[in-house]
């Protein structure tokens, strides 16, 4: 209590729901929110202070976990859903219908954590919106700090408005680390129950009385927002602090008249928005006089006057926020709106093209505008140029920092780029060039669509570019289930669809029984590697019980399928690749929906659970064929793990045994038998 | 040998002439030689990228190429247009009671098998056998094992990539093998057993060519696509073959007849399933006028499917061959039409003869001189098909070297001394 | 050395910007961490950037680790801007000297190379790693190499070459830390079985650090491997 600590986003977010006294929380994994829960799941160890009973859950996907969460609220508990921006996606049938029954008495905070970039994802989304479509308070924090004290208010304001409460987080938020004051946390003091008299019912005629309610309620969250010290604005370029800002009134304002330009700056954006104003300060001191910088940390509803109040006695405002122009289109809304009562401002921002409209921004994106805005030397402003360049301080272009940035970008442009690829062992390696070799012997193009999580990959080099379509969790299976029809309509190409194992319990069911009940044409592959490895390997349905947790239920994926009544085989694609083309091939020339699963441990997975063997892949130097015809380094060229390595000097292949975990894949496939397993520390060197 | 140059290229442009396109009989010459090829039923594909320039795979294709080594069977002997060269034109059937209650006509292929294995001509034999429905390529190893594949299938499998699989699954580098082969994979064969003189023929080729002025004699270079071993491969019995029915094809004619295709469905020596009423006992087509496929289930019942329905699943390379009566195989053997229950003989090398006298002396077979209408109609039937695969290439247009008007035409001389 | 550039420029408090960087696995991620709460514990205000995930699969990787005292930081150090760079690969030490750095930069590497897979099939080449230390000291202030993964080798485990690098960043003066401020936080980070490991990299990373910050002082430049 009370010591600082570096912790990270997502820690803190799980922190502040815990001071808040959470007692139920759920989540599916998806990067860059999977910490939330990862954290809370260990809540008791972690934060002794924290030991009350709780339930914290991987849930088989958002939309249950948000069901799950909001049941929990609907008892008087304080629940907790943390989900990434796809999540909230998957979950917004459930958002716009219990806005507007409410939550009958707990409460609910839904966290959801957006991928500005994306670094990570498969789509670039500002999940903001959401609080607008089913108008519930938004809260965007800037600092790990804030984002562990906007988690437990807004527990607080969902209680006290009966709805869920947004928090809004990004990357960079989530898996950055900044210091951290821990508080007291306030253990749940109440036992669930449904109170038999709540009735939370879609029902249509009651569903118009709920949404005049929930727009009725809109002013008074609005309040709120106006009044929150998550906002702060800084005159003059001074410092903004994160979590306890100064609040200023519209009265105070005006007596900041000297303020020219103001900076809107929403959540992480502020942070930015602060460096970049500070750089100005230092090289051009004169141009920060007339600047200020509102920080937005309670964003919606819009908190209208206090903006207002801010643009009064501004020539111009300059918006940095991500993703989306969500507090820009605000901004805008207020220069037409004439209560406001603002003069015609210049409005700067994504729409003016001064801030990036796409892909992630940093302090230098807003430095940039600030000086486009402000008319000052430009100095080097190539695509990310340096910052140094304005150091000079003259209004001259400085050719040193010119020379050095383009020799800079030169050097980077020649350097051998290093692609993702699957970690050494991995199971997917093997499961794709099944697929690559069974699609060209069943020769008529096949189409392979592909799915969210490690292999994901195969999209590139790694997979042998395998995958034709990348969409949402449950795509895949989907888009098969259509292209599988299509028979009828003239076309002739096979389809196979991939997903993970988690992937499979998360999204595909329905697909699948649509495929069956189609009577689609698809062979469905389920990479089943026993773990959702992308996001840290967290467990689901299907994952194997372990010797210390033997009373859990496992759901075998071939007992879902065959229980639908679909032919399903299980082969392991690293001991058995022939088989697995062969099995491949079969499915695909007989048509009708046929499963494969391919079933094989993670190869980091295994290294966490230390079941890893010993023995490592070592080349019999006298067998390997190297580049001859026959051969032609098929071990480093096609199958390229990273383990597998070709000498230029000797024309031999070896294997770096820090690279591999003997997975024995190499062994199957090496052409000469020059590839054995054995235990290393019996071996001479490798090379 | 002609002695010329052979044209040579790696996978890359064997992909342009031949593999995956519908030049490709999948003979299986190039599969089992490097991971990069591979077959699974008729279909032989690429599967990834050899970056080399010269290899086993575009050498050994009998369609990446004209005829010239096919040409090693143009032993002197007599030539009827249409028939390849040969020595003796027969017909024959099998002697032993075992072989007939198995063969599918005359019983000749499998006795002249026995007959090779007595004799040590060759320590065992790459068949293919029908199971399940389709046929897959077979090491036999034994009598009982030879019996054991006969019966006749209408589809394809690559039989020539499970002579390369042997060489190195088995251990087999060295050992005299007997292939029952169709006209595509005897000639992927031919040139397989000319493999040794071509590396002779290359080696000193690349000599010459790094010769320079002055310099001293260049050192014999053998390319290490060459410096293998290689199947040695002591008998070729080829089979006459009109078309073969790709592998998805004949499933589903069987499908469509009402055919069991589950384990056991098959009859064949060694196959020791309980047949049940559905199950395969024949597949033939009948003489014309009949324009069918009849297939005999185990309870007697014949199912018949017309020709016109099968074709469609004929596959496309059988399109583009001009070889009927396999020309370059030591002795070929097929149906004789209108005589049921005997083969057509055609011995065509010193190997090829000596062993179907060789047979015959041993009781092992019973031969008689072929019929002259009979030969006639039989030369008729194989330009026929040349005819066709010319047209057939000129109407895709395609430049095949190996439909070029000379193939199966001996060598100069040779047609000199026969007019 | 940190500790000058805290307090020169312009006598106002200016970030001190450090980057980890390597390849997906070597252990970025929790040496920043490390650092990080260390910086914390000793008085300063730190932010840690990163990106878990997708990146560890083998792909290019790097932490940011700023700290001063003053307001809170973005995670993000703006291009130019970083100070120091400390590589556990020398490859991607230049391709973020490239990125994040400018002539002021110091850079830090270990010169173990970790071949991307590109490179493994054949279809793109590695430079010699002198070459690439060579372009480092003609864009950097100054470029210490040394072999990081002799030094995990020798403290029980190759994996633990992330904390070498932390303890030679401290020992060559990029943190103002102490080698006790360091194996203190390793404490608390990693469990029993795993901190002699990681506490006899942290040191013998630290004892190189001291050695070579002697060198630098002295004014060499560059060290050759």
């Amino acid at each position: 209590m009370g010591e600082r600590i570096l912790l990270m986003g997502n820690e803190a977010i799980a922190r502040g729901a815990l001071e808040a006294g959470v007692s139920f929380c759920a989540g599916y994994p998806g990067n860059p929110s999977s910490e939330i829960i990862d954290t809370l799941l260990k809540h008791k160890t972690l934060w002794p202070d924290t030991a009350w009973p709780t339930h914290v859950e991987w849930s088989v996907n958002e939309i249950v976990a948000m069901e799950a969460a909001a049941a929990a609220a609907f008892t008087g508990l304080r629940a907790l859903v943390a989900m990434k921006q796809n999540g909230i996606n998957v979950c917004a049938d459930f958002l716009t219908t219990v806005n507007l029954t409410g939550l009958a008495g707990g409460a609910l905070v839904v966290v959801v954590c957006d991928d500005p970039g994306p670094l990570t994802s498969s789509n670039e989304e500002d999940s903001r919106y959401y609080a607008r479509l089913a108008m519930l308070p938004l809260l965007e924090p800037s600092t790990a700090q804030e984002a562990k004290d906007a988690t437990a208010y807004a527990l607080d304001l969902s209680e006290s408005s009966g709805l869920p409460v947004i928090v809004r987080s990004v990357s960079r938020l989530s898996h950055g680390r900044g210091p951290v004051s821990l508080g007291v946390p306030s253990p749940p003091s109440r036992t669930p129950r449904f109170d038999p008299a709540t009735r939370l019912l879609g029902l249509p005629h009651v569903v118009t009385r709920n949404h005049e309610r929930l727009l009725g309620l809109q002013e008074e969250l609005r309040l709120e927002m106006e009044a929150s010290p998550l906002n702060a604005f800084v005159a003059n370029a001074a410092e903004v602090a994160g979590g306890v800002g100064v609040a200023t009134t519209a009265d105070a304002v005006l007596a900041e008249k000297s303020t020219r330009l103001v900076v809107v700056a929403a959540g992480l954006g502020a942070l930015y928005a602060d460096e970049a104003v500070k750089e100005i300060g230092r090289l051009h001191p004169e141009a920060t006089t007339g600047l200020g910088v509102l920080k937005l940390s309670a964003v919606w509803p819009f908190p209208r006057n206090l903006v207002a109040g801010h643009l009064a006695g501004a020539e111009a405002v300059l918006v940095v926020e991500q993703v989306e122009p969500f507090v820009e289109e605000q901004v805008l809304m207020l220069l037409g709106d004439a209560e406001a009562g603002l003069p015609p401002l210049k409005v700067y921002g994504k729409a003016s093209g001064h801030m990036p409209a796409a892909g992630e921004i940093d302090s230098h994106d807003v430095l940039v505008a600030l000086r486009r805005i402000l008319a000052l030397s430009e100095g080097n402003v190539s695509a990310k140029g340096s910052f140094l360049s304005a150091e000079s301080g003259s209004g001259a272009v400085d050719t040193h920092a010119e020379a050095d940035a383009l020799r800079r970008t030169q050097v980077l442009e020649g350097l051998p780029p290093r692609d993702i690829s699957f970690c050494f062992g991995c199971p997917h390696r093997a499961s794709f060039y099944a697929i690559k070799a069974a699609m060209a012997l069943d020769g008529r193009e096949g189409v392979v669509t592909g799915d969210i999580g490690c292999y994901g990959l195969a999209a590139g080099p790694t997979g042998f570019s395998q995958l034709a379509t990348l969409h949402c969790m449950g795509a895949g299976l989907g888009e098969a289930s259509g292209l599988g029809v299509l028979g009828q309509l003239g076309f002739t190409q096979p389809v196979v669809a991939v997903a993970g194992d988690s992937t499979f319990f998360h999204a595909c069911l329905p697909a699948l029984v649509n495929a069956r009940w189609q009577k689609a044409d698809v062979v469905f592959v389920i990479l089943d590697n026993s773990t959702t490895a992308m996001t840290g390997f967290q467990p689901h349905p299907g994952t194997p019980c372990s010797p210390l947790d033997p009373e859990k239920t496992v759901v075998l994926p071939e007992e879902v399928c065959r229980g639908m009544g679909v032919e399903t085989v299980v082969v392991d694609p690293v001991a058995d690749p022939r088989e697995t083309v062969r099995l491949l091939y079969e499915s695909l020339q007989a048509g009708g929906v046929h499963v494969v699963i391919m079933r094989r441990a993670c190869a980091q997975y295994e290294k966490k659970a230390g079941s890893a063997g010993r023995r490592k892949a070592m080349v019999v130097v006298e067998k390997c064929r190297g580049e001859e015809c026959g051969c032609d380094r098929f071990c480093s060229r096609i199958i390229a793990c990273p383990g597998n390595r070709f000498d230029q000097e000797t024309g031999r292949a070896y294997v770096d045994p820090d690279y591999c975990n003997g997975c024995g894949l190499c062994v199957e496939l090496c052409p000469s038998g020059a590839l054995v397993l054995a235990d290393p520390h019996t071996l001479k060197e490798g090379r | 040998m002609t002695g010329d140059m052979v044209v040579t290229g790696g996978l890359r442009e064997l992909r342009q002439a031949v593999l995956g396109t519908e030049v490709c009989s999948a003979c299986g010459a190039c599969v089992g030689l490097c991971p990069y090829i591979k077959c699974v039923e008729d279909r032989v594909a690429a599967v990834a990228e050899c970056r080399k320039s010269e290899g086993r795979c575009f050498l050994f294709c009998p369609r990446a190429h004209g005829p010239e080594l096919t040409e090693f069977v143009g032993q002197p002997g007599k030539l009827t247009h249409g028939l390849g060269s040969y020595r003796r034109l027969l017909e024959g059937r099998s002697l032993s009671p075992s072989l007939q209650r198995y063969a599918q006509h005359g019983g000749v292929v499998s006795a002249l098998l026995v007959h090779a294995l007595r004799e040590g001509l060759i320590e065992a034999a790459v068949l293919t056998r029908r199971a399940q429905g389709r046929p897959e390529p077979f090491l036999a190893r034994s009598e009982e094992e030879v019996l054991s594949a006969a019966g006749s299938t209408f589809a394809a499998a690559p039989t020539v990539a499970e002579v390369n699989r042997v060489m190195v699954d088995e251990g087999l580098a060295g050992v005299p093998l007997g292939v029952v082969a169709l006209p595509c994979q005897a000639a992927a064969l031919a040139r397989m057993r000319r493999a040794g003189e071509l590396r002779d023929t290359l080696t000193a080729a690349s000599g010459s060519s790094a010769e320079k002025p002055g310099s001293e004699e260049a050192v014999p270079h053998v390319p290490d696509w060459l410096d293998r071993p290689f199947p040695s491969i002591a008998l070729v019995i080829g089979l006459f073959c009109t078309w073969a029915l790709s592998q998805a094809g004949w499933r589903r004619l069987l499908r469509e007849a009402g055919v069991g295709t589950e384990r056991g469905s098959d009859t064949g020596a060694g196959s020791g399933d309980v047949p049940g009423a559905s199950t395969l006992v024949r597949a033939e087509i009948p003489p014309p006028p009949a324009n069918v496929l009849e297939f005999t289930l185990a309870d007697g019942v014949v199912r018949t499917v017309p020709l016109d329905e099968v074709r469609p699943h004929i596959r496309p390379g059988c399109l583009l061959c001009a070889d009927m009566t396999s020309e370059a195989a030591d002795v070929s053997v097929g149906l004789v039409e209108g005589r049921e229950g005997w083969n057509t003989i055609i011995s065509r090398t010193e190997v090829g003869d000596s062993l179907v006298r060789g047979a015959e002396e041993a009781a092992l077979i019973r031969i008689e001189p072929l019929q002259g209408e009979r030969a006639e109609h039989l030369s008729g039937a194989s330009q026929g098909k040349k005819a066709r695969a010319r047209d057939r290439a000129r109407e895709r247009g395609l430049e095949l070297p190996y439909l070029s008007e000379d193939a199966g035409r001996p060598a100069a001389e040779e047609r000199r001394e026969h007019g | 050395m940190s500790e000058e550039r805290v307090s020169t420029r312009n006598g106002e408090e200016v970030p001190v910007n450090l980057v980890f960087t390597g390849v997906g696995g070597q252990g970025n991620v929790i040496a920043a961490k490390l650092a990080g709460s260390a910086l914390l514990a000793a008085g300063f205000e730190v932010a840690v950037g990163d990106v878990f995930g997708l990146s560890q699969r083998g792909g290019s990787v790097a932490s940011h680790v700023r700290f001063h005292r003053g307001a809170p930081l973005p995670p993000l150090i703006p291009p130019g801007r970083a100070d120091f760079v400390v590589g556990f690969e020398p490859l991607e030490a230049l391709r973020v000297l490239c990125q994040l750095g400018g002539p002021h930069t110091g850079v830090l590497t270990s010169t173990g190379d970790v071949p991307p897979t590109g490179v493994l099939m054949g279809t793109s080449t590695y430079p010699e790693v002198q070459q690439l230390l060579d372009e480092m000291a003609r864009l950097a202030t100054f470029v210490v190499p040394f072999d990081g993964l002799d030094l995990a080798r020798r403290a029980g485990n190759v994996q633990a070459l992330n904390m070498v690098m932390v303890g030679a960043a401290t020992g060559l003066g990029l943190l103002p830390l102490t080698v006790e401020d360091l194996v203190r936080e390793a404490e608390a980070t990693f469990a029993p079985k795993l901190r002699s490991v990681n506490q006899s990299a942290l040191e013998l990373g630290f004892e190189l650090g001291v050695s070579e910050r002697a060198g630098l002082e002295r004014g060499d430049k560059e060290r050759k491997v």
